[in-house]
């Protein structure tokens, strides 16, 4: 009988995709050389922090960590959900980790409650605004809808943080296969523009930009000033903007900013409206950030056909692809269409199913 | 005759039997209509009671929808044959494909194949009279076919097979009765039948179907009753299957051991490489599944491999099946001494037996050394050659490559760059696996033995031809080769040197071309010639992300991905693993933007939009000011289906001014000047998107919605079939062959054709993991489960070894349980690999104890890391000191560690006098407790409490077609080893004896009952006497009336003495009369008595005399 063998990977890069498609498809992970160039070498903290919080996430995984921190061992055990708090260093944003939590969340074994503590927004994690009006609603694409929930009880500003989210999300037995392949026309566009221990005027002038830039395309446009006072407001000072352009058969675009120091608030509105168009620009049905989760998704469907359209593959799409294909031996039909620009991905589903649900 | 031909008129019986009974069918059939009151409600409740059975029996029809997955071209129905030994079935199954295709099987091996009409093919498979073998089968026959020897009665096997079919979803069965020949009665046949019938109908379903074979003829039952038997088969109706429909399975009809005969020969043990061929059903597989072998393990897929089909349905519709379509397949059979393989047909000649010994020919000789399979090895290791020019010889055997044994036919001919790299050795060593393979198979193909051949082109050309990978790219390396050599400044002379760089050239793919050859001049030629099978492609997105898959894996950094206009930069060009971006640019133009919106989309509709792009800046810029006045529209429409569609969606926010826009249409058609053509254009556009809804809605309900949706996703997957062509998927009702390496020898040594050998694709299903299932101990297993027995587990396609441990939920916790209960379903958690929860089991001992061999069935409820299962557990200590209330107590713990544990929890006396742990006092387990009341020295203290159960981690795969190994329970082991049951005093139940105690009165000092409070004195208690209550002083008039009724008392008690006494006398009198009577009459009696005995003797005697 030959035994399951472990997937080895190398470098610190896609670490959480790594780990998250270990415990989805239950194949134990080896990752080595973790910096090891480096001055410091090894995980980093919000790495072992991810670390952490899957293990509360999962019941019976093992992660072996190495002397040097240089190479992580993970043998997946079961995805359980209930009841998680952690605080994220400020290191990375809460939507590092949230991101894990969206892949696993619907397929533990009770419904989950995640609390988490740190920044809610920085320029390299999606925000949590982003997370909850487009990663979250993307979820009804694949019969997740009710119970879903993100609720931001306070907002934390890099560099010192201080927020804090609650995820809720219930468990389904089985995703269902998606077939969306019609990318419609953008038929709105909403947003949340959130300031944090600045003047409240702030969030208005954000507003001000970003509608200044999409009001020539569309008049349908909402942006949410969203001004925390207090003790929710987080431990620094800040604000950005998070956009999402609705379509008419609800592909959702995204795009978002977070203003780093000294940055002007017109400044911030303008960019992100910019990205937005862009975004909207590469088309398809997912955005380049909620690329690798309609493709994650559509591996975890029944055994029928799932199709989807994309814009421009992004690198990190790429290498998600690579590593879908490692782990669950899913190679994705990869079809250009020259005429809009997009790319059409179709796979056959795995034929996963949540396991660890209990039957009534 | 001319004209019409007239007939009689049929005349209708207006009088007679026929013509009664017609008029009482005519109104029982319009009794309805012509009675209406007769039948109306009478009574609401039993109306309502009847519309409520009816609603009841509509529901039961409803199954939970299922995606019916069987593709255009099914997959042979697998119609297994199952019964007891000696009840028919190989007769069965040689009569029914003698029915379908006129031949005679002489010996059943394996599943037969065959073409049973112009769109079904069955496979008959018989299934061994083995509990291994009846689980696999159960879990694959599409049809079973349960034989039932009649002159026997029904079987065990045959109820034990029902078990499994139900356990692991139930198929089609018929049942079949043979040897009916043996009842000659025919009202016994009769009944015999009859009883079946029903016995058969409670245990599948009523109205099962039933075949009885009444005798065989030529070694074959009647061909009426056979022909009677093949229509119901061939008009079966299956349902989907669960398991089934959601897993890839393979009922292999060939097995074929791939290995090298060279390892062999070294080690006949050697894990083998094997290869299977069958139809695949149920789902796809993909190259490089995962698959359990149920009876072998799991194990990876080597390669998958589309196969003609053997068997094939005629391709043209035609009317009936065709002579020559009714095909047979039966490989492992030898149809008529012929054996079908992919590239060539074998046929048996067997050999006469003057043959055997006759002396070989020259050829034939050297044929069979050629089939020698170290032919090779063995003389290329003779062989010497230069590696260089004047350098000593050297043998094949002095060269080592990569120290590994197989590679001493690669030695590293060329010196400089000529060493190739690891890929290439193994693909390599893969052709020669094929090729010696091949040459083993094919005995006496002369062409397939490469190394055999002297002459080089011969040699050459052979190779060509057995590598299937190598194409025209191969060739032209070849020749590339072949002119490198002439260059290249060593000198070899030796064929054999030229001959094993041939083999190395062949064996390199196209990829690694540039890598494996020898000289400059050679480089500059696969330069030119590279692009022309590599580069000259347009860049394939598929390429750009999976091509070069080493790099990719291993998440190195050699990905020789070149981006193109659809994917990014590739991905090792990002610095950390974050999804967003915050790259844009500036220079996007907007016109081209405006087509991304609904805003721009309402403006051109198709045509517009590639005009626009045509269109100069003019056109654009009027277009640009109309889109002042146009986006008015654009706005309304946009928020009116922005209204509608917020309602329904329960995530999206609502934007406040919607509910104001969407009304605001229907009242101003005219607000935006749109001609009537336009408005009622959008106005049906409107209907058809909101109000049809409605009308649609009622005419699907919901069964109807979820059948449809599932069968959309079918629809989809077949539609993509082709698109997805170029991904290795083998679908559902192809035939495939599917190579597995590390096979280990036995599958090869001990395999049997009868046996069914399954493969069955486990799509995440290897992670272990405990599962929480729900068992009952089987009705008719004579035993109940004992916790810690080794149990044989069938669920999904796996069989497994575990220990369960039984137990049950109380509402609180999961209590333990020693024995299943008898007539109960209980929880128990096994080890295992994870199972779909809802799974059905069926649970088995390997060593038959009984003759109902099925133990337990159930279903799996959860798979899970861990379950709290406990048992109660209670520690006693015996009081040393105690103080008032408070006791110390010992021999309960061992340390005042175990002490801290217990701080606080509850214990209780015998008497019941409860109390609590307080603290340790010294260090050897000794606690203070206190306690609700004094408890005595004599008292015993209890601490009740539960005990997690650590829960055995046991799984070991049933390996029935390889070598069983398997845990024995305690029973077995002590009965082998002759051990007696350890037989503990204290377990022993005796007779309890209780001494009654005596408890001397409680006398209490008077000194101090003086001075107890009244309520707390002993009262002394009088006992009642004769005397009167209280003296009566009775009056005159009293005393005259208590003398009289005195006097009155005593009169009627004399009176009464009186007659009692007369009563008596009579009595006596009586009994004494009726005495004599009776004695007088007994007298008589006995007088008469003899007299008419006397007289009878009499005239017995006299009749005996006469």
């Amino acid at each position: 009988m030959s035994k399951r063998d472990t997937v080895q990977f190398e470098g610190h890069k896609f670490l959480k995709q790594r780990l998250v498609l270990s415990i989805l498809s239950q194949r134990p992970v080896r990752i080595i050389k973790i910096r090891p160039d480096d001055e410091n070498p090894g995980l980093r903290d919000y790495e072992i922090t991810l670390l952490r919080l899957l293990e509360k996430a999962t019941n019976g995984s093992k992660f072996e960590i190495s002397h040097t921190g240089t190479s992580v061992l993970l043998r997946p055990g079961m995805i359980t959900g209930g009841r998680i708090e952690m605080e994220c260093p400020v290191s990375r944003a809460i939507g590092y980790y949230l991101e894990a939590l969206v892949a696993l969340a619907p397929f533990g074994k009770e419904q989950m409650t995640a609390v988490l503590h740190g920044i809610t927004m920085n320029n390299t994690d999606l925000s949590v605004d982003t997370i909850r009006t487009a990663t979250l609603v993307n979820y009804r694409n694949f019969g997740i809808e009710e119970g879903v929930e993100l609720k931001i009880t306070k907002r934390g500003a890099p560099p010192k943080g201080g927020g804090e989210v609650r995820f809720m999300c219930p468990v389904v037995r089985s995703v269902k296969p998606l077939n969306f392949v019609d990318q419609g026309k953008i038929r709105r566009i909403r947003g949340i523009a959130y300031a944090t221990r600045v003047s409240p005027q702030t969030a208005n002038r954000i507003v001000e930009a970003a509608r200044g830039e999409l009001n020539r395309f569309i008049p349908d446009i909402y942006i949410y000033t969203d001004v925390y006072k207090g003790a929710e407001s987080g431990l620094s000072p800040g604000f950005g903007l998070s956009l999402v352009a609705e379509s008419t058969t609800g592909a959702l675009m995204t795009a978002e900013l977070c203003a780093n120091p000294g940055d002007a608030p017109e400044d911030v509105g303008r960019d992100a409206a910019k990205m937005l168009l862009n975004e909207i620009v590469r088309g398809g049905c997912f955005d380049s950030s909620h690329q690798w989760m309609a493709l994650l998704m559509m591996v975890l469907g029944p055994e029928h056909v799932s199709r989807t359209r994309i814009g421009k593959l992004t690198p990190f799409t790429i290498q998600y692809l690579r590593d879908i294909r490692e782990f669950f031996n899913i190679t994705f039909k990869i079809k250009p269409d020259p005429e809009t620009n997009t790319i059409t991905m179709t796979c056959l589903g795995s034929g996963f199913t949540n396991v660890g649900k209990k039957t009534t | 005759m001319d004209g019409k031909q007239t007939h009689k008129a049929h005349r209708v019986h207006k009088a007679g039997a026929s013509a009664k009974k017609k008029l009482v069918e005519k109104k029982k059939k319009n009794a309805e209509k012509n009675n209406p009151k007769a039948f109306a409600i009478q009574s609401a409740q039993k109306a309502e009671r009847m519309a409520r059975r009816k609603a009841e029996l509509d529901e039961k029809k409803y199954h939970v929808p299922m995606a019916d997955r069987t593709p255009t071209i099914p997959p042979p129905l697998v119609v297994a044959v199952v019964g007891p030994p000696q009840c028919g079935k190989t007769t069965l199954i040689k009569s029914l494909v003698r029915r379908y295709t006129k031949h005679t099987i002489s010996e059943i091996r394996g599943p037969v194949t065959v073409v049973s009409g112009k769109k079904q093919r069955l496979t008959f498979i018989e299934c061994p009279n083995d509990i291994n073998a009846m689980t696999d089968v159960a879990k694959i026959a599409d049809l079973v076919l349960l034989t039932i020897d009649a002159s026997y009665g029904f079987e065990m096997e045959t109820f034990e097979f029902l078990n499994l079919l139900q356990t692991h979803g139930m198929p089609k069965v018929m049942g079949v009765l043979t040897h009916l020949d043996d009842f000659k009665d025919n009202k016994k046949l009769k009944l015999v039948k009859k009883n079946f019938k029903h016995r058969f109908w409670t245990e599948v379903y009523d109205g099962a179907k039933l075949f009885f074979l009444s005798g065989v003829e030529n070694g074959r039952y009647l061909d009426r009753e056979i022909m009677n038997l093949s229509r119901f088969v061939s008009v079966v109706k299956l349902r989907p299957l669960a398991w089934r429909s959601s897993h890839p399975y393979m009922l292999a009809d060939r097995v074929q051991d791939l290995t090298d005969p060279e390892l062999l020969e070294m080690n006949p043990k050697a894990n083998r490489t094997v290869a299977l061929y069958g139809y695949l059903r149920g789902t796809h597989m993909k190259g490089r599944d995962r698959v359990h072998i149920p009876g072998a393990g799991d194990y990876q897929l080597d390669q998958t491999e589309l196969l003609a089909d053997p068997c094939p349905i005629p391709d043209k519709e035609r009317k009936r099946l065709d002579e020559r379509h009714k095909l047979m397949y039966a490989p492992m059979s030898e149809v008529n001494g012929v054996m079908y393989d992919k590239d060539a047909v074998y046929i048996d000649v067997r050999k006469g037996k003057h043959e055997v010994n006759a002396e070989e020919g020259e050829g034939e000789k050297m044929l069979s050394e050629l089939q020698k399979a170290n032919a090779v090895s063995e003389r290329l290791a003779a062989q010497q050659f230069n590696l260089f020019s004047r350098a000593k010889p050297v043998t094949a055997d002095e060269i080592v490559v990569g120290g590994s044994s197989t590679r001493t036919r690669r030695p590293a001919v060329f010196d400089g760059n000529g060493i190739s790299g690891d890929e290439e050795d193994e693909e390599q060593d893969d052709d020669d696996d094929d090729d010696s393979a091949d040459s083993g198979d094919s005995d006496g193909d002369s062409d397939d033995s490469d190394g055999g051949s002297e002459d080089d082109d011969v040699g050459s050309e052979s190779n060509t031809a057995n590598n299937n990978g190598s194409s025209a790219v191969d060739y032209r390396a070849q020749r590339i080769a072949a002119r490198a050599m002439e260059d290249s400044d060593s000198d070899n002379d030796s064929d054999d040197d030229d001959l094993l760089q041939r083999v190395d050239n062949i064996s390199s793919s196209d990829e690694d071309l540039d890598d494996s050859e020898a000289d400059n001049a050679e480089d500059e030629i696969v330069e030119r010639l590279a692009p022309i099978h590599l580069g000259a492609k347009r860049v394939n997105l598929m390429d750009v992300v999976y091509g070069d898959a080493s790099a990719a894996t291993k998440g190195s950094s050699k990905s020789k991905a070149k981006t193109s206009a659809f994917g990014g930069a590739d991905a090792d060009d990002v610095d950390e693993d974050n999804v967003k971006s915050l790259a844009f640019t500036d220079d996007i133009d907007d016109r081209q933007l405006y087509r991304y919106f609904i805003t721009g989309a309402d403006r051109s509709d198709g045509e517009d939009d590639e005009e626009e792009e045509d269109g100069d800046e003019k056109e654009a810029e009027a277009e640009e000011t109309m889109g002042d006045f146009k986006d008015l529209e654009a706005e309304a429409e946009c928020e009116e289906e922005d209204g509608s569609k917020s309602g329904s969606e329960s995530g999206g926010e609502s934007d406040p001014d919607d509910a104001d826009g969407s009304d605001d249409d229907g009242k101003e058609p005219n607000r935006f000047g749109l001609s009537d053509d336009k408005m009622k254009k959008l106005k049906s556009k409107f209907d058809k998107l909101y109000d049809s809804d409605e009308d649609g809605a009622d005419k699907k309900d919901f069964y109807q919605q979820q059948k449809d949706e599932l069968q959309g996703y079918v629809d989809n997957t077949r539609q993509a079939m082709e698109e997805l062509a170029d991904i290795n998927y083998r679908w559902s009702g192809e035939y495939v062959k599917i190579v597995i390496e590390d096979m280990p020898y036995e599958f090869i040594d001990r395999f049997d054709p009868a046996t069914p050998v399954v493969v069955g694709g486990i799509p995440n299903e290897e992670g272990l993991s405990l599962i929480s299932i729900r068992i009952k101990r089987h009705r008719w297993y004579p035993r109940i489960l004992k916790a810690g027995d080794p149990i044989v587990i069938s669920v999904g396609w796996r069989r497994f070894q575990t220990i369960p441990t039984y137990f049950m939920n109380d509402r609180i916790k999961n209590r333990m349980l020693k024995y299943t209960p008898e007539h109960m379903h209980c929880s128990a958690v096994v080890y295992g690999p994870f199972v779909q929860p809802g799974t059905g089991f069926c649970a088995y001992f390997l060593k038959r104890a009984h003759s109902f061999g099925i133990a337990a069935t159930g279903s799996v409820l959860e798979n899970t890391q861990s379950v709290d299962i406990v048992k109660k557990v209670k520690l006693t200590g015996f009081p040393d000191k105690i103080h008032k209330n408070t006791a110390y107590v010992n021999k309960m713990f061992n340390s005042s560690l175990e002490v801290a544990k217990f701080e606080g929890a509850s214990i209780k006396t015998v008497s019941g006098i409860r109390g609590q742990v307080k603290k340790a006092s010294g260090d050897s387990g000794t606690f203070r407790a206190t306690f609700e009341d004094r408890i005595k020295m004599s008292d015993i203290v209890f601490l009740r409490a539960f005990h997690t159960i650590p829960i055995k981690k046991f799984y070991n795969p049933i390996t029935s077609l390889l070598s069983v190994t398997a845990m024995r329970s305690i029973a077995d082991i002590r009965r082998a080893k002759n051990l007696a049951v350890p037989n503990k005093a204290d377990s022993h139940y005796k007779p309890i004896t209780r001494e009654v105690k005596r408890f001397n009165p409680l006398r209490i000092p008077k000194s101090l009952q003086a001075e107890l409070p009244f309520k707390s004195k002993p009262k002394v208690v009088k006992t009642s006497t004769n005397a009167p209550s209280r003296a009566v002083v009775m009056s005159k008039h009293d005393k005259r009336v208590a003398t009289l009724l005195g006097q009155i008392n005593l009169l009627s008690k004399d009176k009464g003495k009186k007659m009692r006494e007369k009563a008596q006398k009579q009595k006596e009198e009586y009994t004494k009369r009726r005495m004599a009577e009776e004695a007088e009459a007994d007298a008589r009696r006995r007088k008469k008595r003899k007299t008419f005995f006397r007289i009878e003797g009499q005239n017995q005697r006299g009749g005996s005399r006469d």
